[in-house]
């Protein structure tokens, strides 16, 4: 454990000299991440600015779902985002076997060696709009409600991470899984709204199949009155069994991949 | 015999990893619909009208324009790449004008596209959203020709953009600019007639609004009367003025390069 902590750190240090060196693209990144939510943000605004309330839910409720999705989101993208490239960057051009012939856990070099640094803006824009959004809503904040706060926020970032994972790994079977994975990514997008818009079906599958419903709305609920779904406590759970789910499934692909890939 | 198995699924993966991004484009696309869909009827659910739309012509507006806004264009990458790599070199030496080269490869691709995937995609929404057919038959007619401007357009702010890579080699920052200013805009994600006043006003000076809001405006009835002939007249306006100032530009461009070039 602490030779990979050592060996994360050693990591970090070079992606920092990188960035360093690339100053301008680290500030564009940024600044790309910044007008994409922010379109986001405007749109809410705007719809917002002719209606009260969306179905019972009214504008500060919602930024706070936004809020809490922004930052689950920018974990997995600053710190695995390599999963996405895990395709064509690792299997199809034989650099897996590289990475298999070390000594240390082949999907922890694989996540280690990028750093997306746009993550940041997402992180610092989530987090204005969840300070935002709180704020104005009245939430009683005392030490359970922040623990719960870290707890959720990191769950959530776990989910993304483990579905992800999930998926990338079909790529052990068909090369690059990189359509599967971004399409099953653009349902993260049902997250935003409260889950009470949509229709039975899609619910059930945002709740049950891929639960992209526990990565903002069914944890940001636990902090409205009167409105706690019951599954808001059962985020840190989900997001577990999701993890193990995931990992388990990566290493049976790996195994397999190993004994006919070469 | 194992050989020629081996060469025909290596085939099928080839074959598989196109279709893949083909259908992975088209579920994105189709669920991006279905949360429109979803978020706009819980938006009407206590109100008939925002603005004076109606929740069937709100629905036909945003359906047609998130399939316009998947027009935005891809010469000027095309062209910034060429200039970022070298490859322009080359192609100067050619017996054809480089930027109606890439103007034309962009038409192809746009007409591919529309018969491939936004074709399919409109027909289902009409069926599964029950959309409105235009307001009127010369409001059809209008929204084709408009539609026409409108991704002529695209390409020629694109086409523009991409110019620019010759003084500034990477045009990251400036798409990333370009992308935010058109999905705000252009009317992308929601009616003009819904912003402010002084932003409605702002944009009568801008381009961004024939991109996509002009020609669903003409549809969909926003703009009617003698708003129709008017803003199709400044449409063309400005597709004549953005191709003449890319044109412009690039012959400058040129100039420079084989003065360094020599």
């Amino acid at each position: 454990m602490r030779r990979y902590a050592r060996l994360y750190l050693l990591y970090i240090k070079s992606h920092f000299k990188v960035m360093m060196e690339y100053r301008l693209d680290f500030l564009l990144g940024i600044l790309s991440v910044f007008f994409q939510q922010f379109a986001a943000l405007f749109f809410l605004t705007v719809v917002f600015s002719h209606i009260e309330t969306l179905k019972g839910w009214d504008y500060y409720e919602i930024l706070f779902i936004y809020g809490i999705a922004f930052l689950g989101r920018a974990i997995h993208h600053i710190f695995f985002d390599n999963l996405w490239t895990l395709g064509w960057r690792y299997i199809r051009t034989g650099n897996l076997d590289r990475v298999l012939l070390r000594p240390v856990n082949p999907l922890f070099q694989i996540v280690a060696e990028r750093l997306q640094q746009d993550g940041f803006g997402q992180l610092l824009i989530g987090g204005a709009v969840l300070y935002t959004a709180s704020l104005k809503l009245a939430i009683d904040w005392g030490v359970t409600e922040v623990i719960w706060l870290v707890v959720f926020v990191l769950s959530s970032g776990a989910l993304y991470i483990a579905i992800n994972l999930f998926f990338a790994t079909l790529s052990f079977w068909m090369t690059d899984s990189l359509p599967i994975v971004s399409a099953v990514f653009s349902l993260s997008d049902f997250a935003r709204y409260p889950m009470a818009i949509y229709s039975k079906v899609i619910t059930f599958i945002l709740t049950f199949i891929i639960p992209y419903g526990f990565t903002a709305f069914y944890p940001a609920t636990f902090f409205f009155e009167g409105k706690q779904s019951a599954f808001a406590l059962a985020t840190p759970l989900v997001a577990g069994v999701s993890l193990v789910i995931a990992y388990r499934f990566w290493t049976f692909g790996l195994q397999r991949f190993a004994s006919t890939g070469t | 015999m194992r050989k020629y198995i081996a060469l025909a699924s290596s085939q099928m993966k080839l074959e598989m990893a196109y279709a893949a991004w083909y259908w992975a484009s088209m579920f994105s696309v189709t669920m991006r619909l279905f949360i429109l869909y979803f978020f706009w009827s819980a938006v009407y659910e206590n109100k008939a009208e925002v603005s004076g739309i109606g929740l069937s012509t709100m629905l036909t507006y945003v359906v047609l324009a998130t399939m316009i806004d998947q027009f935005r264009g891809g010469a000027g990458r095309e062209l910034a790449q060429l200039i970022k790599q070298g490859g322009v070199a080359i192609e100067l030496l050619r017996p054809y004008h480089l930027l109606d080269k890439l103007f034309a490869q962009d038409i192809g691709t746009k007409t591919s596209v529309f018969f491939r995937a936004t074709m399919p995609l409109v027909i289902m929404s009409y069926f599964v959203f029950e959309l409105d057919g235009p307001v009127s038959r010369s409001a059809g007619v209008a929204f084709i020709i408009s539609l026409i401007f409108a991704v002529l357009l695209a390409t020629a702010i694109d086409l523009l953009i991409g110019t620019l890579a010759f003084w500034t080699v990477n045009i990251w920052g400036l798409a990333v600019l370009q992308e935010a200013l058109i999905t705000i805009l252009s009317g992308a994600i929601v009616p003009i007639v819904l912003f402010p006043e002084w932003f409605q006003e702002a944009s009568r000076y801008m381009p961004f609004a024939s991109l996509v809001y002009v020609p669903v405006g003409i549809y969909t009835g926003q703009i009617g009367g003698n708003g129709i002939m008017s803003s199709i007249m400044i449409q063309s306006g400005w597709v004549v003025l953005f191709f003449l100032a890319t044109r412009w530009i690039y012959s400058i461009a040129v100039r420079k390069v084989t003065v360094f070039g020599g």
